[in-house]
């Protein structure tokens, strides 16, 4: 039963491949434009070209404008529309909404421009660009536009019928038999050759919808292998470089975003009990090396992230299968690596388990989840309700001492902490930072994008990018825990406030993901946070409707 | 010129005497609008595409959407009412002079052409609307629902011949020819030139990808363009009965392309949408006309001076064309492309699309292949004559079922 329902969630998961962003492409992004707090909620055009539906919500500012914009990585800031004014919400102040044209396919974005009594301020909010669906013809559509056609047709085979008949006889005359017989021939001439140019249209209409397919997004496919040597578990993911990857000579400009390669989270199913999020290291350009943790036997599902210098970002998914139970390796290949064992809160029974110190139990209302170090993680606000799909949330969550106490955070790869979101059946997925959806590092590419000489961007030869960017890994790998932090965190840009702890350079004991989730079903939230130098994996179930 | 409206004490005295409300100097209104319709149509489309290449953003009450609307309203409405008029209100003399459909219609030929086109771009739209959820936003003209569309405008425009027709012939085929009759017949063969202008233009601009002036190195171009223009030039021409038919036709499809594209260049826009390669602060204006008319004044004196049956006039016709049509817009097609000279606000051989890059090497350079060597071009000419004959013969039959209808 479980081999049948693991293979039906591998099923359910090749129908959703086309999306770069598993099952929630829309783009979630909190930051600063200037001196206004912003959220900004972008929900990209499955189609392109098509139109981005562009929500801004101000945090306690009163403005005078608000444009929006679309920016290519490719064309830059010249490249660009100029912007257009959102409109304010009637009813809802400091919220803004607006639409934005993605005309080409690619790495984009939309640039928000903020103007008020405290001047004026930008942000932009990074945008994969990608058509993903395949739509049908609405029955209603399709009924009238087949009972137009039927009417076309029919009137069409009168016409001609008409033009070699009635047309041609002198007024007043009635319309010989001749006349009659040819209207006949006429209209039966007519049919054939209006049923040959449908029949024509519609083998072009079809092969319209075939050159529309092969230019769709076809998300990067990987092999997953697993080995063991010498007491490691070294996991391979190697990339698709055949004929049918549409991303393989872009491989070497992947970049690392918060100082990674590759994000990569792993999770069992059907379950998804065992947790890890690891970090692969670059064999080559198309091949990557982790080294996993004490995971339990099972099948697994792979979301490996990776950005590329465009800024286009993407989820590369794969499934591999553990034999038998795994022994945490002594030897950590990333040191921000980590794992969890996660168990159900409302389990009546003591499960047994193998690896105690790495298993905690599902966050309930109040109580959060309890970390090893007797500290826990709670989620602010947290009910039994469940929540809804389309609306944007703020996930916060609060990090207590075994006393209750606010416990400070470290910065775990340069921010607050991280969640996964995971639906039950693995369609969806989300990598979340406190500053949204978007990958940091393809915010910091844009930004630097936009100061530089304008016209078409030139990528540097493959090799030559490449190995700069080994050389930025290896020197970061010299540097002490808190000298990568602060270098991660100047990297992208962040604000140097203490008071927020969302992204500041300094963290409170609180992290906060803005999310909207996308549709409903069962979920689970996986939250990693930072303290005393070690990483913690909280897990929360929650059901949105 | 005299406006009469036709007066109306009675309905049953009204119905006597007229088969339409409203006529200018005898001519019903109708035709002036369908034949405006058709104007309408031509220049809508091309301020439609011109808009798509400097601004890019669409929107369905766009300027250029709004002409090409009155236009079908103004050609689809003008023949509904008078099928509707016809049908429920007219009397039966006049019901003897119009084509009856599935029983109960009684409509004028041209009309019913006009209703198709009009009810075919109708279609496109919700067709269209659909296209763009699902394969995207336009970028090419060409596409199911677009074509849709422009098989409706060239419906409409063509019924717009046919009604225009079907008075010419009344007015050739009466015995008076008094002043009265002659400015009838002149104010008809302006019509009908100024629609069949319209229609050349309308399928030359669903053409341009093939007739481009990059293309016109290539045998395809006079393949596409023999016959795509031969199917109707000779046609209007025999239905014209002018001397220079063609050539005035094909002046007119000359000046109508032309004076739209130096008045589209005028207008100051920016592109709305990104990315924006070529930065433009005008509307760009869509491909110089081609020199038609010096083809057709050939083919008008074939016409004038042959006597021989349609056979043979059909194949001197297609071999005068296409050999002009090389001798002239070979060498112009190259001036057009490649000389600094063309780039200005008269030829407009510097538009660009908002979104190509204006330092693309072939923007004015021939790239390989857009030259078809001398014995290949040869060949490709000898299939166009041949093609030409064919489509000759036929435009010719067709110019004499144009001569004879009768309702």
């Amino acid at each position: 039963m479980r081999k049948i329902l693991c293979l039906v969630i591998i099923f359910l998961l090749r129908l959703q491949m086309l999306q770069a962003h598993v099952g929630s492409p829309d783009v979630v992004m909190q930051g600063n434009a200037g001196p206004y707090k912003v959220l900004i909620s972008v929900k990209p055009p499955d189609v392109i070209p098509g139109v981005a539906n562009v929500v801004v919500y101000l945090q306690g500012s009163t403005v005078s404008a608000v444009t929006l914009r679309a920016v290519y990585y490719r064309t830059g800031d010249e490249g660009a529309p100029e912007a257009d004014e959102m409109k304010q919400v009637a009813g809802q102040p400091g919220q803004y909404t607006g639409q934005t044209w993605f005309m080409n396919g690619g790495s984009s974005s939309v640039q928000i421009k903020v103007t008020g009594s405290q001047g004026s301020g930008e942000i932009i909010v990074p945008v994969v660009a990608i058509s993903t669906a395949k739509k049908d013809l609405p029955p209603a559509t399709g009924y009238v536009l087949a009972a137009l056609g039927i009417f076309l047709f029919w009137l069409m085979i009168t016409i001609i019928g008409a033009s070699v008949s009635d047309a041609l006889t002198r007024s007043g005359e009635p319309i010989s038999g001749r006349r009659k017989k040819m209207r006949i021939a006429g209209t039966l001439v007519a049919a054939l050759l209006t049923s040959l140019v449908v029949y024509g249209g519609n083998a072009w209409w079809q092969s319209w919808a075939n050159n529309y397919t092969r230019f769709m997004y076809q998300p990067t496919q990987a092999n997953s292998s697993v080995a063991h040597l010498n007491g490691i578990n070294q996991l391979t993911f190697q990339l698709d470089t055949g004929s049918a990857s549409q991303r393989k000579t872009s491989f070497s400009y992947i970049v690392p975003d918060h100082g990674k390669m590759m994000h990569m989270f792993v999770v069992r199913i059907p379950n998804m009990d065992a947790f890890a999020h690891l970090h692969p290291q670059r064999v080559d350009s198309a091949k990557y090396r982790t080294i996993l943790p004490g995971l339990p036997k099972g099948k697994y599902l792979v979301f490996a992230d990776v950005v590329y210098g465009s800024g286009f970002t993407e989820t590369i998914k794969d499934t591999f299968d553990i034999s038998t139970n795994l022994t945490d390796s002594l030897k950590k290949l990333d040191p921000d690596d980590a794992y969890a064992f996660a168990i159900p809160n409302d389990l009546v029974d003591n499960p047994q388990v193998s690896d105690a110190e790495n298993t905690i139990i599902c966050g309930k209302p109040g109580t959060g989840v309890k970390f090893k170090d007797g500290s826990s993680l709670v989620w602010q606000g947290m009910t039994n309700d469940p929540l809804e799909s389309g609306k944007l949330y703020a996930l916060s969550f609060a990090v207590l001492t075994p006393d209750k106490q606010p416990a400070k955070l470290d910065s775990y790869l340069g921010m607050a902490g991280h969640a996964a979101i995971i639906r039950n059946d693995g369609n969806v997925y989300m990598h979340l930072h406190p500053a949204g959806t978007l990958s940091m590092a393809a915010e910091t590419n844009f930004v630097k994008r936009l100061a530089e000489p304008q016209g078409e961007f030139k990528y540097a030869d493959p090799k030559v990018f490449r190995d700069s960017v080994d050389n930025i890994l290896r020197n970061l790998s010299l540097l002490s825990d808190s000298a990568r932090q602060i270098f991660l965190m100047q990297q992208m840009a962040m604000p140097t406030d203490s008071t927020g702890g969302m992204h500041g350079m300094s963290h409170t004991n609180m992290v906060e993901f803005p999310y909207s989730f996308p549709s409903p079903g069962q979920y689970r939230i996986w939250v990693q946070v930072k303290r005393n130098g070690q990483v913690f994996t909280a897990a929360f179930d929650k059901v949105v409707k | 010129m005299s406006l009469t409206i036709s007066p109306s004490l009675t309905l049953p005295q009204y119905k006597e005497k007229h088969t339409s409300r409203v006529s200018i100097a005898g001519i019903p209104l109708y035709t002036f609008a369908v034949s405006l319709a058709s104007v309408f149509t031509v220049i809508g489309i091309m301020w439609d595409i011109s808009w798509h290449t400097t601004i890019g953003r669409d929107a369905f009450l766009s300027p250029p959407h709004l002409l090409i609307y009155l236009g079908a309203i103004f050609g689809g409405l003008f023949s509904g009412i008078q099928v509707l008029w016809n049908t429920f209100a007219a009397p039966a003399e006049t019901k003897k002079t119009l084509v009856k459909i599935w029983g109960f219609f009684y409509s004028s030929l041209g009309a019913l052409f006009c209703i198709w086109g009009a009810v075919a771009m109708l279609t496109s739209a919700p067709f269209d609307d659909w296209w763009h959820n699902a394969y995207g936003l336009d970028v090419v003209i060409i596409s199911p629902p677009h074509s849709l569309l422009g098989l409706g405008m060239l419906f409409l425009q063509f019924g717009a011949c046919v009604s225009i027709s079907k008075y010419l012939n009344k007015v050739h085929n009466v015995s008076e020819d008094n002043a009265y009759r002659q400015r009838q017949r002149k104010i008809l063969r302006i019509l009908f030139v100024i629609t069949a202008a319209s229609l050349l233009s309308m399928l030359c601009i669903f053409a341009t990808d093939y007739i481009d002036r990059r293309e016109q190195h290539t045998a395809g171009f006079y393949q596409i363009a023999t016959i795509v223009l031969l199917l109707f030039l000779p046609a209007f021409g025999r239905e014209l009965r002018m001397k220079y038919g063609m050539t005035i036709i094909t002046i007119t499809y000359f000046f109508i392309i032309a004076i739209t594209n130096w008045i589209l260049q005028l207008a100051p826009a920016v592109p709305k949408l990104g990315p924006i390669l070529n930065p433009v602060t005008h509307l760009q204006s869509l491909q110089f006309p081609l020199l038609l008319f010096i083809p057709a004044f050939a083919m008008d004196v074939v016409m004038y001076k042959s006597k021989s049956n349609d056979w043979v006039k059909a194949a001197m016709l297609s071999a005068i064309f296409v050999l002009l049509l090389l001798a002239v817009q070979y060498p112009f097609s190259q001036f057009l492309f490649t000389s600094p000279m063309a780039r200005n606000w008269f030829f407009g051989s510097e538009s660009w699309y908002y979104g190509a890059s204006p330092d693309w090497q072939y923007r004015y350079n021939y790239q390989p292949g857009e030259v078809t060597n001398l014995p290949s071009l040869l060949r490709g000419l000898g299939i166009a004559i041949l093609a030409g004959f064919f489509i000759c013969r036929l435009s010719l039959r067709w110019g004499t079922w144009l001569k004879s209808i009768q309702r």
